[in-house]
């Protein structure tokens, strides 16, 4: 603008740098679908410790951990057996969010990266958009969170009966188990409770009322069974993963294809 | 948008804001999709801008800056993101487009007049594609990310003079290709620094 002369370079740099077009925009919210599923997140990552248990925070953990269930149901047990929930311990508690996809973000983010590099669109897509976008809207599948609830439950009382005494009382202390003690109505309760739970679940192993999503069935039946998990996981994920990139094609839509 | 209203955006979104980052991807997706529809042509560019935002936000707890370096940041996670696209494609970088559009040029009796004003921003970044990737890169750090040398100098792993110069030799280059080798100089070197900084 401000040069004498007409400059073709300068020309072609401004057309370079023009301003943004709707073309360009038009991943915008997809991407903030994206973003504030990250959020949330992060959030809820280095919070496990926060997870007191007000009911509403209860419910929002049970519903998430039905949705871990789908795909990390295993790795769940596993963490929830060793007492070893990564980031407990290391919140910062400022209030914002609490309460929002426990579950989930403790094994996502680490499960998305450490996947093959080789495909990083799928990759992209598997930030837990549509895990984390469910939790929000409870009523969206109502029949998640009266499964998910007695399921996570029976899941903790599994990985604390897999310890001897000892480190049964230790496992008690981790805060995953802070909704289990709560159920059971007290820490001196629930080796009662999860008997109960447990015997229960063993008369009538396979739950009759069925939802839309068939691959939870075994994963919520018998967590206990690690005989082959990542198999399982692995196949419900691409599973997922192909539904959700049709879904992002969807959404983005490319320039090609109006 | 002043500089000063995207830094408080930035901070904002670093706080889970979704307006404020709805501020951001506005200010910076348009800069960054044009970089890597040089760095990986048009057809591909978007889904690595995507791939790029998924990794930020993965990344976001360690990110501290205002919008400059929210910009580095960003452009940085774009390359990888883009070479890796590249190599797993088993593409170079910058490839033989923007021939077609020196033709249209050269049917073109009024250079000055005609070239540029239909010089739309796909046909400039089509030409700019078609300089080596480095020159490529500089110049659209520099003059359509906004970034100064020092910041493209560490987006690309280079010093800020090599950055300058690489710029420098691209201008020169477009400027050739565009029939003006007469305006060379001062003009064309004020060019980067008038745009942005």
């Amino acid at each position: 603008m401000t040069q004498p002369l007409p400059d073709p370079i300068n020309e072609l740099l401004a057309a370079a740098s023009a301003p943004g077009t709707n073309a360009e925009l038009r991943r915008e919210d997809h991407t903030v679908m994206m973003f504030n599923a990250a959020h949330l997140a992060s959030l809820s990552a280095p919070r496990s410790e926060t997870m007191q248990t007000t009911p509403r925070r209860f419910a929002a953990k049970s519903l998430v951990a039905g949705i871990a269930a789908l795909t990390f149901a295993s790795a769940g047990i596993t963490m929830a057996a060793t007492g070893n929930l990564p980031g407990t311990g290391t919140g910062q508690g400022n209030g914002v969010g609490n309460g929002n996809g426990q579950g989930v973000v403790n094994a996502n983010p680490q499960a998305g990266l450490g996947e093959d590099t080789e495909s990083p669109t799928t990759d992209e897509t598997d930030v837990p958009t549509d895990e984390e976008t469910e939790p929000t809207d409870p009523t969206e599948d109502p029949t998640a969170t009266e499964e998910a609830t007695p399921a996570s439950l029976k899941g903790h009382c599994r990985a604390i009966s897999v310890g001897n005494k000892t480190e049964r009382g230790k496992a008690l202390e981790a805060p995953p188990f802070a909704d289990l003690i709560e159920a059971a109505g007290g820490i001196e309760n629930v080796e009662a409770y999860c008997a109960e739970l447990l015997g229960d679940d063993a008369v009538k192993p396979a739950k009759p009322e069925k939802t839309d999503k068939p691959a939870k069935a075994p994963n919520e039946n018998k967590p206990e069974n690690t005989g082959k998990p990542e198999k399982k996981d692995k196949k419900e994920k691409k599973a997922k993963k192909s539904k959700k990139d049709k879904k992002a094609k969807d959404r983005g839509g490319k320039p090609e294809q109006p | 948008m002043s500089e000063g209203e995207l830094d408080e955006a930035v901070q904002q979104m670093l706080r889970g804001d979704e307006a404020a980052f709805r501020t951001v991807y506005r200010a910076v997706q348009p800069p960054l999709l044009r970089y890597l529809t040089v760095l990986v042509g048009p057809d591909d560019a978007e889904d690595v801008a995507s791939e790029t935002w998924g990794q930020a936000f993965r990344d976001l707890g360690r990110f501290h800056g205002d919008a400059d370096g929210f910009r580095g940041w960003i452009t940085t996670i774009g390359r990888h993101r883009g070479l890796d696209h590249l190599r797993a494609k088993g593409r170079r970088p910058t490839a033989d487009v923007g021939l077609e559009i020196l033709a249209e040029r050269a049917e073109s009796t009024d250079v000055l007049d005609e070239t540029l004003e239909l010089l739309g921003t796909e046909r400039a970044l089509a030409l700019i594609r078609t300089l080596p990737q480095d020159q490529a890169e500089a110049i659209m750090l520099r003059a359509v990310m906004g970034l100064d040398a020092k910041a493209a100098g560490q987006v690309l792993g280079k010093r800020p003079g090599a950055v300058r110069s690489a710029a420098h030799r691209g201008l020169k280059t477009l400027s050739q290709t565009l029939g003006q080798g007469a305006f060379l100089g001062s003009v064309t070197l004020s060019a980067l620094v008038t745009l942005r900084r």
